[in-house]
C-alpha cells in the first residue's frame, strides 16, 4: 500500500483547502449566508474508526449525499449534516421558490442537488491542479445512524477497509447549520494520486 | 434577440429545473417552458416551435448532457445552448466550448440565469 509523504499530505491538504473554499463559495450562493470553514483534516484509518468518530461527533442521526468518483483517483465522497437542520438547509435554498407549507416535498431533492455542487466543487479543484479529469456517479441521497449512511452511500467498494479521510467541517454560523464534507480515497488508487501530487510539486519548485 | 423566449430545461433535479423556471418566469413573464429530466425524456418531447434557450444540466441519469446537447445542436441550431453544471472542472468546460456550447457554472442564481437568458 503506498501511503503519502509528509509533504505529499501537505499538498493534498492544501489542495483541498483550495476545493473547500470553491464549495463554500458555492453553498454560500447557494443559501445566501456566509458559511465558515475548518482546516481540512486529512488521515488514514479504517472503516470501523470513520464511523465512530462521525457517531461521536453528530451524536445521531444524520443526512448525506454521497458520489462515487472515477479517473483521476477513485473514491466516495460525502456531505452529511444534522436531520434535525435538513429542512432548515432545504428552506434557505429554497426561499420563495416553493410555499413553506411545501417544503417537505422537495427536502431530498433539494439537499441531493446541494451535495452535488457541493462535492463537485472539491473534486473538480483537485482535477484542475492536475490536469486530469475526474468522473463522478450520481448524487445519492442516504438518512440514518452514521454507520448507515456511510455503508448505503459505499457502493463500489464495500470490502475496502482503509480509506485516506479527508475532512472540512463548514457552519452556516447564521443559522447554526454545521456538517462535514468528506473525500474517502481508494487506497488501491493512492499510487496515481501520489505521482500526481509528486509531479505538481516538482512542477512548482522546478 | 426579440422578447419572446421559449426555453427547455433539462436536469434530473427537479429542484434546479423549478429554480431555473422560477426565474425566467419572473423576469419573462411571457417566456414558454419545457422541461425533461434527461436525454431520454427530452428526445420525446414534441417541440414545435423554435427554441431561443436550452439550458442543459450535464451528471444525468442515461446520456450526458453534453452529447445531449450536441444532438440538440443539430436539431436547433439557432438556439442558445448552456451546459450549466455542478461539473465545474476545465476539461467539461473545454470540451462544452470545442462543440460550440456555452458553459455556465452551478449553483443556480438570478444572475447567471438572466445572463444565459439576456443573449
Amino acid at each position: 500500500m503506498v501511503e503519502l509523504s509528509e509533504l505529499q499530505q501537505d499538498m493534498l491538504t492544501e489542495l483541498f483547502n483550495i476545493g473547500m473554499g470553491n464549495a463554500a463559495s458555492a453553498l454560500s450562493e447557494m443559501v445566501s449566508e456566509a458559511i465558515l470553514l475548518s482546516i481540512p483534516e486529512v488521515s488514514f484509518m479504517e472503516k470501523s474508526e470513520l464511523t465512530n468518530l462521525l457517531e461521536a461527533d453528530s451524536g445521531g442521526h444524520i443526512s448525506g449525499v454521497s458520489q462515487q468518483f472515477h479517473g483521476l483517483i477513485l473514491g466516495q465522497a460525502l456531505l452529511t449534516f444534522p436531520t434535525d437542520k435538513s429542512l432548515e438547509l432545504v428552506r434557505l435554498l429554497l426561499q420563495d421558490t416553493v410555499p413553506l407549507e411545501n417544503l417537505t416535498e422537495f427536502e431530498e431533492e433539494a439537499l441531493t442537488e446541494i451535495g452535488n455542487i457541493i462535492l463537485n466543487a472539491g473534486l473538480s479543484c483537485l482535477a484542475d491542479i492536475f490536469e486530469d479529469e475526474i468522473t463522478s456517479d450520481l448524487p445519492i441521497f442516504n438518512s440514518g445512524s452514521c454507520s448507515e449512511v456511510i455503508e448505503h452511500s459505499n457502493q463500489t467498494n464495500s470490502a475496502q477497509q482503509t480509506v485516506l479521510y479527508l475532512q472540512v467541517d463548514f457552519n452556516i454560523e447564521k443559522n447554526d447549520i454545521k456538517g462535514y464534507v468528506m473525500y474517502l480515497f481508494d487506497i488501491q488508487s493512492m499510487d496515481k494520486l501520489a505521482t500526481s501530487i509528486e509531479s505538481y510539486i516538482e512542477k512548482l519548485t522546478a | 434577440m426579440s422578447e419572446i423566449r421559449n426555453i427547455l430545461i433539462i436536469d434530473d433535479s427537479k429542484v434546479s429545473r423549478m429554480m431555473v423556471k422560477a426565474i425566467a418566469k419572473q423576469h419573462f413573464p411571457d417566456a414558454v417552458v419545457f422541461e425533461a429530466g434527461n436525454g431520454d425524456e427530452t428526445l420525446k418531447l414534441e417541440i414545435n416551435q423554435e427554441l431561443t434557450h436550452i439550458i442543459c444540466d450535464y451528471n444525468m441519469p442515461g446520456m450526458d448532457g453534453l452529447t445531449l446537447c450536441e444532438e440538440l445542436k443539430k436539431q436547433h441550431p439557432s438556439s442558445y445552448i448552456t451546459l450549466l453544471t455542478a461539473n465545474v472542472q476545465a476539461a467539461t468546460r473545454n470540451k462544452a466550448e470545442d462543440s460550440g456550447i456555452h458553459f455556465t457554472k452551478k449553483p443556480v442564481t438570478e444572475e447567471r440565469i438572466l445572463s444565459i437568458l439576456s443573449k
